[in-house]
């Protein structure tokens, strides 16, 4: 006889339910300080209602998804190590921008290209340098001078 | 007003607009995991320097080529370029296997340019009509309107509905953030005076479709695409009388294609399936299906070129996008200053017209480039992702910034990018999202004013005929859901 007695593993769709829901009982939490409502008389629904009756819906069908797939095990949460290349292009794109302001458009595309041509695989030199360098002066000029788009 | 639409067209930059957009979208098309979405997403920027009417006829050229673009790799290589080519890919690959793979791509085209102009004809014969009886809409009219258009992305989108509801929830929830609708009272934007805008569409359609498909290639490392699984793409042709004794298959699958494109959030992979399931139940030769059959390719291809022009019946005549590509087309539109909704026709009526008979006309150059471009996407298609990413990725930030000129909205793009690649990874569809985006401000604006107007009394919402019509169809949409709920689980059970 086999036991059908589900157990409760930490799944993608499962942790991202979590996420979803903590992240709108927090804005449940701090609606209030962060809607102000100016009251001129009777004027229901105001700029809060929405807000706050999406935030609930949202927070109820989170938990309810998390409930009915209980014990699903379609989408396992993968190899740890391959969120941690993601995070690496993550992180250089936040450098890239952060830097941008200082050092302009052009260093920083540059820097996230090599860096995401490295997480996907590609380990010859001369693309790996070559490839984001052209494209990155391509886009710069391009959109400098052809359309017109004011890049730092 | 048709007439002076067509003079508008025989300028040298339309044609030119037409031409390259048709091109870009057959190569981007063929690349398995480029899609139209991503390629219209990113090239919105390129367009902001040009006219409302070539820029559009651009964009609306890469969402025609890349439609068919998408079976180049289908039946080649057996990847769907876009998801609505998986059916194709069913009878495509194998008849190009057998050695007629030039043959398969042939009747793709054609089907495919059959669909594009009776979509294009119901959409220039339904919009107008259809944006006019818009005018006399209400706040409560409207609001009903797109809780209907919202359920119906939610019931019949495909995939889990709780999924679904809770990506269109996501999307009200960041559709929130910035000023009020009604009082301009600033709403979760914690003292940033940036975040008073709001988060701007074109930037997070970029991180949800552009650099979330970075990460989860990141994440994935998509296995390369070897040159020796494709076959041999030898000369064939298609005969006229081929295509006329499929021509009842072309236009059931046409209808399909169109009527299914105007329902809100469907898209055109459904209706590709549905098409293809008809052509074979109403085929003498069923057996041949998935063996290479000539109307196993002509009745997706048909069908999910034809989603094209219904998708923009109500993007354009009430401002609901039909599914995601749509939604940016709607972006886009908004733009270059275009307005979707029951106004553009009184306001921008020419402009449209022109776009629509371009649209119409595009046909022709659509064959032409198809047929000189299969050989040239054949090798398009060995391009590997870890060379062709990285370029997405350098053309988001650009894309992103280039919309109000500021990094915020760059910030705004890896955001959504990040949590594009989360809700992706765990399988939750994106195409609702982006339509609670679009529609939540609206929906929450004419609600409000709704209730304003009546002193707070629901019974508004079922006060005139447009709402109590609008009030069955959402009844109908949800008993007709159960109903095929509870019948699917029912044969799962049996089978």
């Amino acid at each position: 006889m086999t036991s059908k007695t589900k157990h409760f593993q930490l799944t993608m769709p499962a942790l991202t339910s979590i996420l979803l829901l903590v992240s709108s009982l927090v804005g449940i939490w701090i609606a209030d300080s962060e809607i102000q409502i100016f009251s001129f008389g009777d004027q229901w629904p105001d700029a809060r209602t929405v807000p706050v009756v999406v935030l609930w819906l949202l927070a109820a069908i989170s938990a309810l998804r998390l409930i009915l797939n209980f014990g699903e095990q379609k989408t396992p949460i993968g190899p740890v190590h391959r969120y941690g290349q993601v995070f690496i292009v993550l992180l250089a794109a936040i450098i890239a921008l952060w830097s941008m302001p200082h050092f302009g458009f052009l260093p920083g595309a540059i820097f996230f290209g090599i860096v995401a041509t490295l997480a996907l695989g590609e380990r010859r030199p001369l693309l790996v340098l070559g490839l984001p360098l052209i494209v990155a002066i391509t886009v710069y000029y391009g959109g400098r001078y052809g359309i017109g788009v004011p890049l730092p | 007003m048709l007439w002076d639409a067509f003079l508008q067209l025989l300028d040298l930059w339309i044609v030119a607009a037409a031409l390259i957009g048709i091109t870009t979208g057959v190569i981007i098309g063929a690349i398995p995991g480029l899609g139209p979405t991503m390629a219209i997403a990113l090239l919105i920027p390129v367009t902001f320097a040009m006219q409302p009417v070539p820029a559009m006829i651009l964009l609306l050229g890469v969402y025609q080529g890349a439609i068919f673009g998408g079976s180049i790799s289908a039946v080649l290589l057996n990847v769907p370029g876009t998801p609505s080519s998986a059916a194709t890919a069913m009878d495509g690959f194998p008849m190009a296997r057998r050695g007629e793979g030039g043959r398969a791509l042939r009747l793709a085209l054609f089907a495919s340019v059959f669909g594009n102009i009776f979509s294009c004809l119901v959409l220039m014969a339904l919009a107008e009509p259809l944006a006019r009886l818009a005018l006399d809409f209400g706040p409560a009219e409207m609001a009903v309107l797109m809780l209907f258009a919202l359920l119906v992305i939610v019931l019949f989108g495909g995939g889990s509905r709780l999924d679904a509801l809770i990506m269109v929830l996501v999307g009200v929830c960041a559709g929130i953030v910035g000023l009020d609708p009604i009082s301009g009272t600033p709403r979760f934007t914690f003292n940033s005076f940036a975040m008073e805008s709001g988060f701007q569409l074109i930037p997070v359609l970029i991180g949800l479709f552009a650099m979330s498909e970075v990460f989860l290639q990141v994440f994935n490392r998509a296995p390369e695409v070897r040159a020796d699984v494709m076959p041999e793409l030898r000369s064939s042709h298609v005969s006229v009388a081929e295509m006329w004794r499929m021509r009842l298959t072309l236009l059931y699958s046409s209808m399909i294609g169109t009527f299914v494109g105007i329902l809100p959030g469907i898209g055109s992979t459904v209706p590709a399936f549905m098409s293809y399931s008809l052509a074979r139940s109403r085929s003498k030769e069923p057996e041949t299906f998935g063996k290479g059959a000539a109307e196993g390719i002509a009745a997706p291809e048909a069908s999910n070129n034809a989603v094209t022009g219904g998708a923009l019946v109500p993007t354009l005549a009430l401002g609901i996008p039909g599914d995601a590509v749509t939604a940016v087309i709607l972006g886009a539109f908004m733009l270059h200053g275009l307005a979707p909704g029951p106004f553009l026709f009184e306001k921008n009526g020419l402009e449209v017209y022109a776009i629509f008979e371009a649209l119409l006309f595009s046909s022709i150059p659509t064959v032409i480039l198809g047929l000189l471009l299969f050989r040239a996407a054949i090798h398009v298609t060995r391009i590997q992702p870890r060379h062709l990413l990285p370029a997405i990725a350098i053309l988001a930030l650009f894309g992103a910034f280039s919309v109000n000129n500021n990094l915020f909205d760059v910030w705004v793009m890896l955001g959504a990018g990040f949590f594009g690649f989360l809700f992706r990874r765990s399988g939750f569809p994106l195409p609702p999202l982006l339509i609670g985006l679009i529609l939540g401000h609206p929906f929450e604006q004419s609600v409000r004013q709704a209730l304003l107007t009546s002193g707070g009394k629901f019974a508004i919402f079922a006060d005139s005929p447009i709402t109590l019509i609008l009030l069955v169809l959402i009844v109908m949409s949800i008993t007709t859901s159960v109903f095929v709920y509870f019948r699917s689980k029912r044969s799962g059970r049996d089978g």
